[in-house]
């Protein structure tokens, strides 16, 4: 499985990561952008099978790339992550195509549980 | 000078990072307070030397508005203060937010208004924030000063706070735009602490 | 274990347990005792409907800022000044009509959505702050101004002219002042006595206050001495109405314990030039101060002016 993570904060993809280490294998493969415009364009190039986006970015934030990204592959399955849980953003994230939206900090089990409930794992 | 207490890159990145969350938390309350929809924006993180932060307030408060300030006490783990600074043109904005009547945008109705978003951000930022670090902190209740240059702002800091943290946002409430600002200034050995916390957590992960 | 039930009835502030719908849940003793009213008598009634003048749509927007924030909020009385209405009840120093309060609202039990207000007097507190300002309006008075005229003193004029002398240059304006006198008042205060002396020194002041524009300013330079300053107007102009207050006051009766004084003064004026008067104002008092001599030598009662 491929992942990508997106997020312009260092520290927030690392925590990203360390919370979907339970969920991964040993050949699974991680690749990270740092805005969303850097993630359409990854996204292009490595065709990953899940995606966790942020939505407050420089360039292009979560909202614009998931409907970019959801533009050319209607079948992309993005996850936003988001210290930014209002209902109107988690509204507006699945009008763009989110599949789901999950606040910061990550709770592991929350995460496993919701990709559960999306038939990801 | 004290170069002990300057944060490095990842520090400054992790910083960020938690504050970005807080201050989400800050937002989302705010919203289900006023029941609006609110966004916000990248928070802008500064850190600044007591100096740095003077020049800063100076131009800030320099340009010919006049800006509503609010001042709350930290206690705890970390100490310090806060200070929220916000124009009076944002701060009309914000009143009609609070469904504030045309005859109630007076003074003393919206320096309540600023009281009260400026204790719901400084409390849930900060609370959340010492909850990611694991600290403890109380508050004092805010108090409130109208200014309209640097002339009028007496405060004294002496030699308790060598670095200030600036976390510069927007608010955007459907169609207004409000312009605040949150200032944290925390003594030098809760700097300390933020940078043992700020590494513990950096080595987690 | 600690006992609530008496820490809810002996403490020193008030306490009200309310819930999201601002229906209260309990209501301590120090507020029965205050209030006169029961707690068996507010149980379950809305707080707004017992109370008409607490303002519902704030404090329930307080209420909901604390369940969300989970912390304290803090309800600004201003400007009211007190969020349960109790009156006062010192007849000494009585400045409140109402116990001037703070309020603090705190979660009690988020899952119920209660919360707990305490309400803290804090009227002496006020009262402090209340004289205290006072008591710096009087200190200001005093260094600016003559105690026995209330007329601006000599020190505050030093102050003010030089202020209005660098805008009226700035603005290119003419600026000129008199020093008034009057005229044998030794004789007025031997003959009526220092207490009458004094009367026509106030009544003298009065009347230059009421003489004068805006713009302009009056002074007590010293015993019987006064000084005004004329905000654009030149020597000639100032001449017409230093003459005009010359009569005004040789008309003017002072009624002082049955005696009625009758007075007149010597003025003289000088314009501000740059030229002659480098030091500033001070030299532009002196030429006055000349004119003046001139106008006591020359038979009093008159107006002269400094070429």
């Amino acid at each position: 499985m491929k992942y990508l993570v997106t997020d312009d904060s260092k520290m927030a993809r690392k925590m990203i990561i360390k919370s979907i280490q339970d969920i991964i294998n040993e050949e699974d493969e991680i690749i990270q952008a740092t805005n969303g415009e850097e993630a359409v364009s990854m996204y292009k190039e490595e065709n990953p099978d899940i995606s966790f986006m942020d939505l407050t970015m420089p360039i292009m934030d979560g909202f614009e790339a998931t409907l970019a990204i959801k533009s050319f592959d209607p079948d992309a399955k993005i996850i936003i992550v988001s210290a930014d849980i209002q209902e109107g953003s988690m509204k507006k994230a699945k009008e763009n195509g989110a599949l789901g939206f999950i606040k910061k900090p990550i709770n592991p089990d929350n995460l496993k549980n919701m990709l559960m409930k999306l038939g990801l794992l | 000078m004290s170069d002990h207490l300057t944060l490095n890159e990842d520090e400054r990145d992790c910083l960020q990072e938690l504050m970005n969350i807080s201050y989400g938390s800050a937002t989302a309350a705010i919203a289900e307070i006023i029941d609006k929809f609110a966004t916000l924006s990248i928070p802008n993180i500064k850190t600044a030397t007591l100096d740095e932060f003077k020049v800063y307030l100076q131009e800030k408060l320099d340009h010919g508005k006049s800006h509503y300030v609010t001042n709350q006490l930290i206690n705890g783990t970390i100490s310090g203060e806060t200070m929220f600074v916000i124009d009076n043109k944002s701060t009309v904005n914000l009143g009609s937010e609070f469904d504030l009547e045309e005859d109630e945008l007076v003074e003393d109705e919206l320096k309540d208004v600023v009281l009260e978003i400026s204790n719901i951000i400084t409390s849930t930022t900060l609370s959340k924030f010492s909850e990611l670090i694991d600290a403890s902190i109380t508050f004092s209740p805010p108090s409130i000063k109208i200014l309209h240059s640097i002339e009028e702002f007496h405060e004294h800091y002496a030699n308790e706070y060598s670095h200030i943290i600036i976390i510069s946002t927007d608010i955007k409430f459907e169609d207004q735009h409000i312009n605040g600002e949150l200032l944290i200034l925390s003594k030098d050995e809760s700097i300390l602490y933020m940078k043992n916390a700020l590494n513990r957590l950096l080595e987690e992960f | 274990m600690i006992n609530n039930e008496i820490l809810f009835d002996t403490i020193d502030n008030g306490i009200v347990i309310l819930d999201e719908n601002l229906n209260i849940i309990a209501w301590n003793y120090w507020l029965e005792v205050r209030t006169s009213v029961n707690e068996k008598n507010i149980i379950n009634k809305n707080i707004c409907k017992e109370f008409s003048y607490i303002n519902e749509k704030k404090l329930k927007r307080k209420i909901k800022a604390v369940l969300v924030t989970k912390s304290p909020a803090y309800y600004n009385v201003d400007p009211h000044q007190y969020f349960i209405q109790i009156p006062t009840n010192s007849i000494v120093e009585k400045i409140f009509k109402y116990m001037q309060q703070d309020v603090t609202i705190v979660p009690y039990d988020l899952e119920k959505k209660q919360v707990c207000l305490y309400i803290y007097d804090k009227t002496s507190l006020c009262k402090t702050n209340f004289k205290l300002e006072k008591l710096n309006e009087q200190l200001i008075d005093l260094s600016n101004k003559d105690p026995m005229t209330q007329a601006y003193n000599r020190r505050y004029f030093g102050e003010v002219s030089k202020k209005m002398l660098s805008l009226s240059i700035r603005n290119k304006q003419s600026l000129s002042l008199v020093i008034l006198d009057i005229d044998k008042f030794k004789d007025i205060n031997d003959t009526y006595g220092h207490s009458i002396g004094d009367d026509v020194i106030i009544m003298l002041s009065n009347t230059l206050e009421q003489s004068i524009r805006q713009s302009d300013i009056s002074a007590r330079f010293g015993g019987e001495e006064f000084v005004i300053l004329f905000n654009d107007s030149d020597k000639d102009d100032t001449y017409k109405l230093a003459d005009e207050i010359r009569q005004k006051i040789e008309n003017l009766t002072v009624i002082s314990q049955n005696e009625n004084i009758q007075f007149t003064v010597s003025i003289g004026v000088a314009q501000f030039d740059e030229e002659r008067d480098k030091k500033g104002i001070e030299e532009t008092i002196k030429r006055a101060d000349e004119a003046l001599y001139y106008a006591k030598e020359h038979g009093r009662n008159q107006v002269a002016k400094s070429e």
